[in-house]
């Protein structure tokens, strides 16, 4: 039995040291993912313990075998997300927020830039319809494969696709409005 | 790799996008974290048992749902089976027998317009009982 299955079985009984290697493997991710959406670290930080809490609940009825267990606790994070989006309506939260919690392991000056690129393209995502941005997030940032992204989304893999495909059209607007170098 | 102009190849979303692969999950986020799993882990526990769920696979839920069917079926078919069966014997029983099962309302109906015959025939064999009245 690989420790995949341990900790999926652990999961299921509710064992507490197994939820404890759920957090220590998705926090970041699930950080990532919903600061990547919103740009909001306070947001962030709710809809993260908001996650991790539903997963206790909805953990122990998943179906499946280990490697569904990052789409599952993915298509969790897009339920928080979506009921987030159906309370606000996309207000906007401050980009520099963003720049708080960028990797400070770097000079000053290539900081800043870092920070500035990122808080770009946070509001360049943001400006994609949200089912777009969500798997372009998903695709790009958390680098899952594209049917993950299609388990996840509860889409087909071809609808992902073209979304990505709309989506990189539309960022290439965004980011390069005069269709100039990047 | 072929890229129409108008998108961005996906390496350079890859370059673009890897500053936000580095954010990190500040310490903050993991406290709030575990506070939410106890939280949910202390919910769980204090729920009564009455209102806990438990996962059931669809086949077996079909399978019980269909026994259950089956069972309150099966009481309520002797009963309705039953009132057939007596019905069945009807045509060989006595006339006797069936008038004895008729409502007594049916009875007394009949009965109430035989009289009324009997009056009217009675009126009928009596002409002259005007002409007396007259007379008189």
């Amino acid at each position: 039995v690989s420790d995949e299955d341990e900790l999926l079985s652990g999961l299921r009984r509710g064992e507490s040291q197994a939820y404890e290697e759920l957090v220590r493997r998705f926090e970041s991710p699930l950080y990532r993912y919903f600061m990547a959406s919103h740009g909001d670290p306070q947001l962030a930080l709710e809809q993260s313990a908001d996650c991790f809490g539903n997963l206790v609940e909805s953990l122990p009825k998943m179906t499946g075998g280990p490697n569904q267990l990052q789409p599952f606790v993915f298509a969790v994070a897009r339920n928080v997300l979506r009921r987030q989006w159906r309370r606000r309506t996309r207000e906007c939260s401050p980009l520099s927020s963003a720049e708080a919690i960028i990797d400070d392991r770097r000079s000053p000056e290539m900081e800043v830039e870092v920070q500035e690129q990122s808080s770009q393209l946070i509001a360049a995502i943001r400006r994609l319809d949200p089912q777009t941005c969500d798997v372009f997030i998903l695709r790009f940032i958390e680098q899952l494969s594209i049917a993950e992204v299609a388990i996840i989304v509860g889409e087909p893999v071809g609808t992902v696709k073209s979304r990505l495909h709309r989506g990189r059209q539309r960022l290439a607007e965004i980011l390069c409005p005069e269709n100039g170098p990047i | 790799m072929n890229e129409p102009k108008d998108t961005l190849p996906e390496e350079v979303i890859d370059e673009l996008l890897a500053p936000l692969r580095g954010i990190d999950c500040p310490d903050e986020v993991r406290r709030a974290n575990h506070r939410a799993i106890e939280l949910a882990f202390a919910r769980r526990l204090r729920t009564p048992w009455w209102r806990r769920t438990v996962s059931v696979p669809l086949p077996l839920a079909i399978a019980a749902s269909v026994m259950v069917m089956a069972t309150i079926l099966a009481l309520l078919w002797p009963a309705e089976n039953g009132s057939k069966v007596v019905d069945a014997h009807g045509p060989q029983r006595s006339a006797t027998a069936v008038n004895q099962e008729r409502p007594v309302w049916s009875v007394s109906r009949s009965y109430i317009l035989s009289i009324e015959s009997l009056s009217r025939m009675e009126n009928s064999f009596r002409p002259d009982s005007k002409d007396k009245r007259n007379d008189s």
